[in-house]
């Protein structure tokens, strides 16, 4: 039987801990597995690479079944046509940048297919530490060349395991664009692994959501992240809410770039070419974001959405609440003082105007 | 010094060396075998392992001297298969001493196999290199520190073995008399002046090869290939 991308469905049994999910990866894009630290993400890519033996079920990769339980097949790791990319990068300490490539490469199942090496080695660009050794690059540089070291395999799915995991700030902003635009160019299907909803939304077209190794929601990222976060009662967008909008036009007159967001039109300063019709996110903090009953004049805040308070949270005994936004049927919040509140007498329900004072953006 | 000393002195030498590749061949599997597995029996075969190290070599060497008996089974094999007795030979010398030894070759490659051995053995598994394929290019030089150190205690010690020898070797001159033995005869004859230089020789060979392993510890990193 085949399957279109990767079929997994699997129990992991240990003895404080059980992973149980059914799921297929799509033929291409990432799919990101999100969810708290010992929720099984690990165990789940872990075995779909063959470094562990699940219980039950079926691992299926295209027309290749890797593992049946039921029919006693277990096809060994270096086998599977599997790219992983461990957190730690785990180069091969004893040898150079250009001979932990070519340990890669010497390996990879011959297709007569040209040699990619050139192409993975400019993108992930690394030409310029191809003679050192691991142990002196930086996080950033080994993840890169781990990631290459990877891709020269030609594997036919990509599991990445928290790459960014041990990287600061700086370094994850330098790598994401890599790690999602590599995989894609090379039309390799990708799960991702993370606890970061930053990196998640930023990262993935789909994603599941697991806790306690079941399976909680999967879908695309921007409906799954934001219907779990209200079912579960809690607000797994902590540092920020995030609306997806898509480019509309450009402004170089005044530097701005018109975003669609429904109905609603933003101007940003968005310093980057992108073409009109692309997606974006924006990353929007709630202490940037204001309420208007009636829609404002006279004030230099031009970036104003209709919306409708859905929720509204105490923050104990502090100065401040917490509304949650509903925008274009997408989640928001603002920050507000108590006393604006009652000032302006904000129920559950109401209509009213969102005023951005600033938002960041990603692709 | 005269010529039976530098007889005794190569005898040594040659079976520390034959008794350290020996153990090299088959104290690396073992060792990795131990690393890697979850297997229950794995603290048994540990303690068996480290018997040697806390047994009196009279101990050993008694019980290997029964097992080599030519009427005892081990023995009567060696006998028909190579014409000559296990006990008071080279080769008997040989079999007491890897055990004798075994310790010395199997903690130290144990300990380097744990320390890098599974995740590199994962990452080179991603990358499809099959078992043996990833131990030799990738388990085996990143643990060549301890197979350094592991060959280099496995022959100090051996040099400096006398309990298991003089029970299944007893003391005969260019095929079982050993440095610490012949030391032990000059003793015995009162020649102390020959047991003396003897163990000088036997000071400085351990000193020598016990500092460099330990100089070449001390460097940070170890590159091979």
């Amino acid at each position: 039987m085949s399957v279109d991308g990767a079929y997994v469905d699997i129990t992991v049994t240990r003895p404080d801990f059980q992973l149980e999910m059914a799921q297929t990866v799509p033929t291409s894009g990432i799919t990101a597995v999100f969810g708290p630290s010992g929720a099984g993400k690990t165990t789940f890519l872990r075995t779909i690479a063959g470094f562990e033996t699940p219980t039950r079920g079926r691992i299926q990769l295209g027309h290749r079944t890797l593992c049946d339980v039921a029919k006693r097949i277990n096809v060994p790791s270096h086998q599977r046509p599997i790219g992983y990319l461990f957190q730690d990068g785990r180069l091969f300490s004893h040898m150079t940048v250009d001979q932990n490539l070519a340990y890669a490469e010497a390996r990879k199942e011959i297709d007569g297919g040209p040699s990619l090496k050139d192409d993975i080695i400019s993108a992930c660009g690394i030409q310029p530490f191809m003679d050192r050794r691991p142990e002196t690059l930086s996080g950033g540089e080994r993840q890169r060349v781990a990631l290459a070291r990877t891709l020269m395999t030609a594997p036919e799915l990509l599991l990445l395991d928290e790459p960014l995991g041990a990287l600061d700030r700086q370094r994850k902003l330098e790598l994401v664009t890599l790690l999602v635009d590599l995989p894609k160019s090379l039309g390799i299907p990708t799960l991702y692994v993370s606890h970061d909803i930053d990196e998640v939304s930023r990262v993935a077209d789909r994603v599941i959501i697991l806790e306690n190794g079941r399976v909680q929601n999967s879908g695309p990222v921007e409906e799954t992240l934001g219907a779990y976060g209200l079912e579960a009662g809690r607000n797994p967008y902590e540092s920020g809410a995030r609306l997806s909008g898509t480019i509309a036009a450009h402004d170089p007159n005044y530097g701005l770039t018109q975003v669609a967001i429904g109905e609603n039109t933003l101007h940003l300063p968005i310093h980057a070419a992108i073409e009109p019709g692309a997606r974006i996110q924006l990353k929007i903090s709630p202490k940037d974001v204001s309420v208007s009953l009636r829609r404002p004049d006279g004030i230099s805040i031009q970036n104003v959405l209709k919306g409708q308070i859905e929720q509204i949270e105490e923050q104990g005994q502090t100065a401040f609440c917490m509304l949650t936004l509903s925008v274009d049927s997408q989640q928001l919040q603002a920050r507000i003082t108590r006393k604006a509140r009652s000032e302006l007498d904000l129920e559950i329900g109401r209509s009213v105007y969102v005023l951005l004072k600033s938002a960041s953006f990603y692709r | 010094m005269s010529l039976p000393d530098l007889a005794a002195l190569w005898l040594t030498i040659r079976l520390a060396a034959v008794t350290t590749i020996v153990l090299l061949i088959f104290g690396t599997p073992l060792a990795w075998w131990l690393s890697q597995t979850k297997s229950r029996v794995k603290p048994v075969l540990e303690a068996v392992v480290a018997l040697p190290l806390v047994l009196p070599p009279t101990v050993l060497g008694f019980y290997l001297l029964v097992a080599m008996a030519p009427d005892a089974p081990l023995g009567r094999a060696w006998i028909l298969a190579t014409g000559d007795t296990l006990s008071f030979s080279f080769a008997g010398l040989v079999v007491g001493s890897v055990i004798y030894s075994l310790p010395f070759m199997i903690q130290p490659l144990q300990t380097a196999f744990e320390a890098t051995g599974r995740s590199a053995m994962e990452a080179a598994a991603s990358l499809r290199a099959g078992p043996l394929d990833a131990f030799f290019t990738i388990a085996a030089p990143l643990a060549t520190r301890g197979f350094l150190t592991a060959s280099v205690l496995s022959f100090a010690h051996t040099l400096g073995e006398f309990g298991v020898v003089l029970m299944i070797g007893g003391n005969i001159p260019d095929r079982t008399r050993v440095v610490s033995i012949e030391i032990y005869e000059h003793v015995e004859t009162l020649n102390y002046s020959d047991a003396n230089s003897l163990s000088i020789i036997l000071i400085s060979v351990s000193f020598i090869v016990l500092t460099a392993v330990y100089i070449f510890n001390r460097k940070q990193a170890v590159h091979v290939g």
